[in-house]
């Protein structure tokens, strides 16, 4: 009867083990270890994109090399933005906040190319440029 | 009295169904033995405590757009939903038998997930006696509920709010004895008391006359060996401070942990269903903290309506807290409603009652008090009302953000394309005229046998009745313009 | 005892439901109608983050509403409750929406575009008038407290009943 008591205890500690500490371990590890790994062998980069006022496109400057496939994953995180590469004909429709766009672009000439945002998006939206950088 | 043996018969035998409406649900076999299960609250608990896991992290972790975030939607549309919706007009305080947030505290006092055990660890001290009520609790709501635009609508909010409430649980656990937690600071228990005097169910003594002849009183002071020789599974004390066998005569604070049924060795503590809104005519226990709760609640419904639901940019850009002036405006503005200008307006028609009445020698205080509880079904329909204004329109998120809960681009189920989609929001009026009419009346009735329970003459009742009906008419209406006009 | 309290509730219950009834029922054009057509409303809103400008605007029963939406600083939308209209609104350019208000009561209209954080609380109003729906609940209301009062003091006028109707006291 003890022994029941012991095991049943036990259970519930593997249990709430697994709730609290094992998913979130999982979740954390895939989304910050497994998932960048991945993406980075496919050449995959994820752009969030803000209003300039909270940090604007992020990552600011993206570095790819000339004739690798670049597979751009654009987001937003407050309100509708839009991507335009220039002199790589890229552009990207409107982005509505929490919706990601697959870009998919295979650069020929080796520069440094300005991408900004093509949606109105707050009194800084000007302001909201990036750089594509394509080494050789 | 009939003569009865010195051994106190167990179990004790269940009187038969005494009216339509009551009747005792552990009469059922299976319920009997499931209420009698150590790892009852347990199971309750643990799927519980795995969402707010994932809230928290989502909270803290995921994309900021509240719409797009787990801990947004699931706590502010779903499980409010859930709370206000069902289990508080259905089973008074049954989330509180399921909340993860006093969990883990309680399972490092007890230093059990489900046994009992015959002592508890921690320190035990006693709370404060000055602080046993519920004023913490209310400002620690009213303080919330001010907050609330920013806190509904940004994760990170969401996620610090809720990881604060585990931490001071914890550490309330650990220094004070039983669910000090959940009985004295808990912002969300002052409500859920409050409406749960509602509720079709009850948690009750069975005998009476048992109670008085039982030497263990393990109800409250929790099983002993000698209590377990007579019966009983095994059963902490009331963990809310509650004395079943005293009797306990309302769900103000009972959390339906259904410690007490398995600690009582006669098995003299019981499951019921009852007709809606019992409680509030208990004149036991009635209290100003509690009254005040009342205006709060009722109070924030009609705040709410106004800045959530109302077309007004101005008060919106307070609530958000987008400038220094905004937010002190706002806050005395909420504050000063909820905690000012709601309970004032009561007094004022509790004393044009009384003077009405005709009687000037009853004590307006108490009067104050106990109308309060006449607020209860009006504040409750108000609150469902208001609740289904956000709801209807925005639950259609829950799909979507259950396949991709961080806003991360995942897509574990394949909804997370599923575009958002208000749910016949111009059916609104439809569901919130009948509810607040259903509140009214309810109210309304209420009130008078609160009359009746104070003003020594039939006569003063009625004529008392006449502002209080026309106080709570002059709510509902003020709730029917917002809503429809 | 409790037949007074039955006849009341049901008699609310009847007079709720008619009431909706009434609603559901007060569309199409009402007479009056100028010769020629439905009279149309313009108005310019401009959508912002919270809110919409103006948070009102009154127009009557059978009107045709036309609004000219325009976005004073990011990418707004805007859904028409009732009328399945859903529309987005940009920055600089003006979307043009249209419906007929064949109801009287509220028609409420809500941001459609993630807009920021207040964004499911972005709200306007169109109140379609004479707001006979808001009469109407007002009515029912009145008539439910009076009647309710009315219920309550009938129902002791012969026995001097101390109980609470349904509160027997628990064992």
């Amino acid at each position: 009867m003890g022994e029941t008591n012991r095991r049943l205890e036990w259970i519930a500690a593997l249990l709430v083990f697994l709730a609290v500490v094992v998913v979130p371990l999982t979740i954390l590890l895939y989304q910050f270890a497994y998932h960048p790994a991945v993406a980075a062998t496919t050449g995959e980069i994820t752009v969030v994109a803000r209003a300039v006022e909270s940090g604007g496109w992020r990552p600011a400057e993206i570095v790819v090399k000339r004739g690798q496939k670049v597979r751009l994953k654009v987001t937003s995180a407050d309100v509708t933005h839009g991507l335009r590469i220039r002199g790589l004909k890229v552009e990207s429709g409107p982005i509505t906040p929490g919706s990601y766009q697959i870009l998919e672009f295979v650069p020929q000439r080796p520069g440094r190319y300005l991408f900004y945002c093509t949606v109105i998006c707050s009194p800084e939206h000007p302001e909201m440029q990036g750089e594509v950088v394509v080494e050789p | 009295m009939a003569q009865r043996s010195t051994v106190l018969e167990r179990p004790v035998p269940r009187p038969a169904l005494e009216a339509p409406w009551r009747l005792d649900l552990l009469r059922f076999r299976p319920l009997r033995w499931l209420v009698r299960q150590r790892w009852l609250q347990f199971a309750l608990i643990l799927p519980n405590l795995f969402i707010f896991t994932v809230v928290i992290l989502t909270g803290f972790l995921g994309t900021p757009i509240g719409a797009k975030n787990f801990a947004i939607i699931f706590v502010w549309i779903v499980w409010w939903a859930l709370l206000i919706l069902v289990l508080v007009p259905f089973g008074a305080r049954s989330w509180c038998t399921m909340c993860p947030i006093p969990a883990v505290g309680e399972w490092l006092q007890r230093r059990a997930f489900i046994l009992w055990r015959p002592r508890t660890f921690g320190l035990n001290r006693k709370w404060p006696k000055g602080l046993r009520n519920l004023w913490v609790a209310n400002f620690g709501f009213a303080s919330i509920a001010l907050t609330s635009a920013v806190l509904t609508t940004r994760p990170i909010v969401t996620g610090t709010v809720l990881l604060g409430l585990v931490l001071i649980a914890v550490a309330t656990h650990l220094v004070f004895e039983r669910r000090t937690f959940c009985r004295y600071l808990c912002p969300v228990g002052g409500f859920l008391g409050l409406y749960s005097m509602a509720a079709p169910v009850e948690v009750r003594r069975v005998d009476a006359e048992v109670c008085r002849r039982c030497q263990f009183k393990a109800c409250f002071r929790g099983s002993s060996e000698a209590s377990l020789q007579v019966g009983g599974v095994g059963g902490y004390g009331c963990p809310n401070f509650e004395f079943p066998g005293a009797p306990m005569e309302r769900n103000t604070y009972c959390l339906l942990c259904t410690e007490c049924i398995k600690a009582c060795p006669y098995e003299n503590i019981t499951i019921r269903t009852r007709p809606f809104f019992q409680d509030l005519l208990v004149e036991k226990g009635r209290k100003l903290d509690e009254a005040y709760k009342s205006f709060i609640m009722l109070g924030a419904a009609v705040m709410y309506s106004i800045v959530m639901l109302g077309p007004w940019g101005r008060i919106k850009d307070w609530a958000n807290f987008s400038s220094p002036t905004g937010t002190l405006l706002y806050a005395l503005i909420f504050l000063g409603s909820i905690l000012l200008a709601a309970p004032a307006i009561h007094l004022a028609f509790t004393w044009l009652s009384r003077l009405l009445a005709g009687a000037q020698g009853l004590s307006v205080k108490k009067l104050f008090v106990d109308y309060a509880y006449a607020l209860v079904p009006l504040g409750l329909a108000g609150w469902i009302a208001f609740s289904f204004s956000f709801v209807l329109p925005n639950i259609s998120y829950a799909v979507s953000v259950l396949s991709d809960p961080f806003g991360w681009g995942w897509d574990l189920f394949g909804t997370k394309g599923y575009p958002w989609t208000p749910y016949a929001p111009h059916l609104l009026p439809y569901i919130q005229v009948p509810v607040l009419l259903l509140g009214l009346t309810l109210s309304i009735r209420i009130g008078y046998g609160l009359a009746r329970q104070n003003f020594p003459a039939l006569q003063q009742a009625r004529r008392a009745l006449v502002p209080l009906s026309a106080y709570l008419a002059g709510v509902t209406a003020l709730f029917l313009v917002l809503y429809l006009g | 005892m409790r037949h007074p309290w039955r006849s009341g509730m049901l008699l609310l219950l009847v007079g709720t439901l008619v009431f909706l009834g009434i609603l559901l029922f007060s569309g199409g054009s009402p007479a009056g109608t100028p010769a020629g057509g439905v009279r149309t409303r313009e108005f310019t809103i401009h959508a912002r983050q919270f809110a919409y400008t103006p948070p009102r605007i009154r127009v009557r029963q059978g009107e045709r509403v036309v609004l000219r939406v325009i976005s004073d600083d990011v990418v707004h939308g805007l859904y028409v409750d009732g009328y399945g209209i859903n529309s987005k609104i940009f920055p600089g350019r003006e979307t043009v929406i249209s419906f007929v208000a064949d109801r009287p009561g509220k028609i409420r209209y809500r941001c459609s575009v993630i807009c920021g954080n207040l964004h499911p609380f972005m709200i306007g109003e169109v109140v379609v008038g004479p707001n006979y729906t808001l009469w109407g609940a007002l009515a029912l209301t009145a008539l439910a407290a009076a009647g309710t009062v009315v219920v309550l003091w009938r129902r002791e006028s012969s026995a001097g009943d101390q109980n609470e109707e349904g509160d027997d006291g628990t064992a």
